[in-house]
């Protein structure tokens, strides 16, 4: 089960992986500004590696009573909104969808405030 | 860059010393024109590569530039505009503003201190000045009403098979509401900090014009009030620069809206919406292959920034 976004983090390797490379190729075109957001996208994948067994099992069984599945995924909860299949003020959905959102900033951008 | 420099220089029939690439928008290419007599211009032109889906085309954003200057809006002037069918595309060249950008420099350096206190009115005035400029000359301009834009956005949203829940129950939720109808006004579309030049005196100028379009004149409030532009100073509702209100007090200084702040609470989830779905569009950009671009992947990763701030306004009601 995967609960983050794309690009997923095999995603993000490989783009840090294709500029590095293309750096290599041309030093001139290694600046600050571009390691930074490196950086950043190896510590999102860090933390995701880090978070989401944790993740996984907090939301799994919540996942399962609303989608009503036994093996269930992010578009399958999707899905049950754009076919109005759950109401929209239904409380576990909510609380799932918060909840969730507050892990998955834990990985993406933990300094984010809000 | 030398063919550039060719035509420009043709252009403003002044020899040029140096070209400077600035940071681009979505579907521009910015460049800072120096000539041999130091005057400096800023040239943009339609980018070639990750062109936007959503911004006009550059000669109706000089045109823009040009109209709105006459209702006393602080725009750089238009020097020259250009059209596509020459060998570097569609753009325009306007008077160089001297000034500050960056958002975070403007709400924590200690030269903006002695301006920050009167920026939210100043801004609020120029925006209440966008919206009074008459849209007769700006027919070519698209009209978008909150249901149109929500519907155009749900497509798009579709559009990359990416399934996000949060989006989907926003969706649900905005579909629902009935809004209120101004009269249509031009919108500038991504009227927010980091389109505005600010120097220690105050607002300088408003760039960026390849959203505008026309439609209700709370969503460029509201636009203004989304999280994420607010850039870490998130209790500074207005843009992180201060209070709502104080936006709105420099905004009824010049217009006679009144204005429903429910109405800025749905236009404000609309616009972290937006926000998150032009995220997707920068990522699937780079996911695609169209362009390969660090930047355009680390952003994929903003998506979640929109979606806490969704779930507060859903769960919370808090903006």
């Amino acid at each position: 089960m995967n609960y983050f976004d794309r690009p997923t983090s095999k995603e993000l390797l490989e783009v840090v992986n294709f500029y590095v490379n293309e750096a290599l190729k041309n030093p001139k075109e290694l600046n600050a500004f571009k390691i930074k957001i490196s950086l950043n996208i190896l510590n999102i994948v860090r933390r995701e590696i880090s978070l989401k067994e944790n993740i996984n099992n907090n939301f799994y069984e919540l996942g399962r009573i609303i989608t009503g599945k036994k093996e269930f995924s992010v578009s399958d909860i999707s899905n049950l909104i754009k076919n109005d299949e759950v109401r929209i003020d239904d409380s576990r959905l909510i609380d799932f969808l918060y909840r969730l959102s507050k892990e998955k900033i834990k990985v993406d951008n933990p300094k984010y405030q809000n | 860059m030398d063919r550039i420099k060719l035509f420009l220089e043709n252009l403003l029939d002044e020899e040029i010393e140096q070209l400077v690439p600035l940071s681009g928008g979505a579907s521009a290419e910015i460049t800072k024109i120096i000539t041999k007599n130091r005057a400096e211009y800023v040239l943009r032109r339609s980018a070639y590569l990750g062109k936007s889906q959503l911004a006009i085309p550059k000669l109706l954003e000089s045109k823009i530039q040009r109209e709105v200057l006459k209702y006393g809006v602080p725009v750089p002037r238009i020097i020259v505009d250009f059209e596509e069918d020459n060998e570097i595309g569609e753009g325009y060249i306007m008077e160089s503003i001297i000034g500050e950008t960056i958002p975070r420099k403007i709400l924590r350096d200690e030269k903006y201190d002695s301006c920050r206190g009167k920026l939210l009115f100043q801004i609020g005035a120029s925006l209440a000045k966008i919206h009074n400029t008459s849209t007769k000359e700006l027919c070519n301009l698209k009209k978008a009403s909150f249901h149109d834009s929500l519907d155009e956005l749900y497509k798009l949203y579709l559009s990359f098979e990416n399934p996000q829940p949060v989006f989907d129950l926003t969706f649900k939720y905005l579909q629902k509401e009935n809004l209120i109808e101004y009269e249509d006004v031009l919108v500038h579309g991504d009227f927010r900090l980091g389109n505005f030049i600010i120097s220690e005196h105050g607002l300088e100028s408003i760039i960026d014009w390849e959203l505008a379009h026309i439609g209700n004149p709370i969503e460029d409030l509201a636009w203004l009030c989304v999280k994420s532009w607010r850039f870490g100073n998130t209790k500074d509702r207005a843009g992180g620069l201060g209070s709502l209100d104080s936006l709105l007090e420099g905004y009824q200084s010049i217009s006679n809206l009144k204005i429903d702040k429910t109405q800025l609470d749905i236009w404000q989830m609309y616009g972290s919406l937006k926000w998150g779905i032009i995220c997707m569009v920068q990522t699937f950009a780079h996911l695609s292959g169209e362009i390969k671009s660090l930047e355009k992947a680390a952003i994929g990763r903003r998506v979640s920034e929109t979606e806490c701030d969704l779930m507060e306004m859903i769960k919370n009601n808090i903006f």
